[in-house]
């Protein structure tokens, strides 16, 4: 036999396999696809994926044994929108900002949770006051936060040692942290150029919050139909935070960021503070997952810096059941769950941000983690909650308009292109146009 | 030195530099996969490439800290459950490459070669539909597929990619630059259309069909919207899917997701291996160079 016969033999074999294997692993697929156990339902939980979402779910599982929950990795909003939109809605989602809740709520997406309240046993009463633009709308309780984070500054105790700086102390203000800030920057030359080899603080482009609020400056008015970015107040608080990083020199610029980023271009706050190029990072207390893992970071935290005004900025995300949810009585029984001190101090105590539950037992059990001794200032993150507020939106402008505006004229900021002041004036001026046009709208959908 | 060499040499400089960046992350996952956690970042600044307990870098190697590094492997296949992803991707993947491109094989004949009433406004109908963006067709496709009741299905992760106009529209380039005088010959042999385009054309067209099978395949494999939005329990979930768990809202973790990432992309690693000779003469031939 030659060569092409050969050929043909063997590819007709081949096509042959090949289709045989792909029937039979068709078959096989389709046949092992019902995961849910008969006489068991099962609640769909979509949310970020997470190494303690499998706990979590062991642990309700376990007191839960006729309901099983599969963690849905990833709420993004275009596939929340499209399963919502095509009638297939999660049973639970998360939601992260106070806005897109809202604008759930209003399109009537969202189930009221109020009437199931005492039935579920869902600890609303215990969550922190601060924390209301997550759970509530128009008075009806829409969604439940598992866990926040007040922002406050995670410190490199060895850099401070080095610097010969004392550790920050709850309560200190801006001049003080400005203060440490300064000794904490050091630069190094190279080839003759004065570069920086460690900034003092760092604080992310989108957290800026407080600086306004510690001058009582808002962003919007109380109705929302107004920016107030070009108010004395706000103007003093982004004439600070500028200073911070053009005339003090402390926080690192975009391009220094990227060029002491220890991994070519991802000059994250996080990195440079595990990589010891910054000295103090503002931020949540999930940010301890990462910063756990790395053995050789000495680090702690204290309270955000404060001016006249005493405040920090709160991030968190809530968990709402859509209307729609076809196992309604097995999702209000998981939410129930999430609040309860087991998961409470489950999701705490692996690093994520602290329990949105004050009650008293939770709280003392958090403040002390045997499993990680260093950590001795949790009762920190506990106290600044009298101090944390939630970032403002307004109704009638989108924040995504918000942050596009803003990341454009910042930027022009922070190339010393237009003055903080002359920044805050086009900001007011770009967000208020396009309220005032959501206004004159009749289509506009808030 | 003449200035052909010199011409020579920094042509192979450029795409030396250019097959260097190309594989920069590779090797960087590549390693990452072998790191413990504590070292996928440098602390002192610099990239770090190298694993610390590398083997050729310590003077005797540690069996202990050899299985640590390894261990990303065993830990990402036990956390997302990487045979049954697998599986799920390798079905999907093929079914629906070779769906494609039997669909658009079959419309490029029909394109380059039959002569049908507006064949050329509907081909160009047909080419405007890549200008749309899938996440503006994604709703409408979701809720058609859910009248349907392929929610959740293989069919609804497979059917809707298994019409191409970019694969129709490559294939009929291709197709149309071969010679009509062979498909003369087959008519006069008394073959028909689909004998033609089967024992004609087909056979002529491997370097295109080894190309298209080759993106298609990889548009498959590491397809992530549509399977996310499309499919709502885990048995259905395809690797890109899977290696999401790796990445959390706070955390990443490195060293398993570029250990979930090596194993997901070995078979588009054997493919373009087999494919590798038709594939650059059909990029070559069917004028995709620059797709």
């Amino acid at each position: 036999m030659d060569n092409t016969g050969l050929t043909r033999i063997f590819t007709t074999i081949g096509v042959i396999f090949g289709v045989t294997a792909t029937v039979a692993l068709g078959i096989f697929l389709t046949s092992t696809t019902s995961p849910t156990p008969k006489g068991k339902a099962s609640i769909r939980w979509c949310v970020d994926p997470n190494p303690i979402r499998k706990e979590q779910i062991k642990l309700f599982e376990s007191r839960h044994p006729d309901i099983s929950v599969i963690n849905d990795p990833g709420a993004e909003p275009q596939r929340l929108l499209t399963q919502l939109a095509g009638d297939v809605p999660p049973d639970v989602m998360a939601l992260y900002d106070p806005q897109t809740i809202r604008l759930f709520a209003k399109n009537g997406v969202l189930l009221d949770l109020t009437p199931y309240v005492s039935k579920y046993n869902i600890a609303v009463d215990k969550l922190y006051p601060a924390l209301e633009p997550y759970v509530y709308h128009e008075g009806r309780i829409v969604g439940i936060p598992e866990n926040c984070g007040p922002f406050v500054v995670f410190y490199n105790k060895k850099l401070f040692r080095e610097a010969g700086v004392p550790y920050p102390k709850p309560g200190w203000t801006w001049e003080e942290c400005l203060d440490c800030a300064r000794k904490l920057t050091k630069y190094k030359y190279e080839n003759s150029r004065r570069i920086p080899s460690q900034k003092g603080l760092f604080i992310n482009n989108t957290d800026w919050w407080l600086l306004i609020w510690m001058h009582n400056g808002r962003l919007f008015s109380e109705d929302g139909k107004r920016c107030l970015m070009d108010s004395p107040q706000v103007k003093k608080g982004i004439r600070f935070w500028a200073d911070l990083r053009l005339k003090h020199k402390v926080m690192p610029t975009a391009s220094e960021a990227q060029s002491m980023a220890p991994t070519g271009a991802w000059g994250s706050d996080a990195l440079l503070f595990r990589a010891s190029m910054v000295a103090m990072t503002l931020s949540g207390r999930w940010m301890s997952i990462q910063y756990r893992e790395q053995k050789d970071l000495d680090w702690d935290v204290v309270s955000a810096p404060h001016g006249p005004n005493r405040v920090t900025l709160l991030a968190s995300k809530a968990y709402a059941i859509p209307k729609a949810s076809p196992n309604r009585a097995e999702a209000l029984t998981f939410i129930g769950h999430l609040l309860q001190r087991d998961n409470q101090l489950l999701v705490s105590n692996y690093g994520d941000g602290i329990p949105a539950n004050s009650d008293s037992t939770i709280t003392k059990a958090f403040a002390y983690n045997p499993d990680y001794p260093n950590e001795k200032n949790n009762q920190l993150h506990l106290d600044e909650m009298k101090y944390a507020r939630v970032q403002e939106f307004s109704p009638y402008i989108n924040n995504l308009d918000v942050s596009a505006i803003m990341a454009v004229e910042l930027d022009k900021m922070w190339l010393q292109q237009q003055s903080p002041d002359a920044a805050c004036d086009v900001i007011a001026k770009r967000i208020n146009a396009i309220i005032r046009r959501n206004l004159a709208n009749p289509n506009f959908l808030d | 030195m003449n200035r052909r060499t010199l011409a020579k040499a920094a042509l192979y400089f450029i795409l030396s530099v250019g097959a260097i960046s190309m594989l920069a992350p590779f090797v960087w996952m590549a390693l990452t996969s072998i790191k413990q956690p504590g070292e996928v970042f440098a602390a002192g600044g610099g990239i770090k490439w190298l694993p610390e307990h590398f083997f050729w870098r310590d003077t005797i190697v540690d069996c202990a800290k050899y299985r640590a590094w390894w261990g990303n492997y065993p830990d990402a296949w036990n956390e997302i459950n990487i045979p049954r992803l697998y599986m799920s991707s390798i079905f999907v993947a093929a079914v629906g490459t070779f769906g494609q491109v039997l669909t658009s094989a079959m419309a490029a004949y029909a394109f380059a070669r039959l002569r049908f009433p507006g064949r050329d406004k509907l081909f160009f109908a047909y080419l405007a539909t890549m200008m749309v963006p899938g996440s503006v067709t994604m709703i409408p496709l979701f809720v058609i597929l859910r009248k349907m009741h392929w929610i959740n299905s293989y069919s609804g992760l497979i059917v809707p990619g298994l019409f191409s106009a970019y694969g129709t529209f490559m294939l009929r380039q291709f197709f149309m630059g071969l010679p009509a005088e062979l498909e003369d010959a087959a008519k006069i042999d008394g073959s028909g259309y689909m004998g033609i385009w089967m024992r004609v054309i087909l056979p002529l067209s491997k370097p295109a069909l080894a190309t298209l099978t080759t993106f298609t395949f990889m548009g498959f494999w590491g397809s992530y919207m549509w399977p996310l939005v499309i499919t709502v329990t885990e048995p259905l979930r395809t690797l890109p899917i899977g290696l999401r768990y790796f990445v959390g809202q706070h955390a990443t973790n490195y060293t398993q997701l570029m250990a979930g990432s090596m194993i997901a992309v070995v078979p588009v690693l054997l493919l373009f291996i087999f494919n590798q000779r038709y594939f650059v003469e059909g990029i070559k031939l069917s004028g995709m160079g620059g797709k």
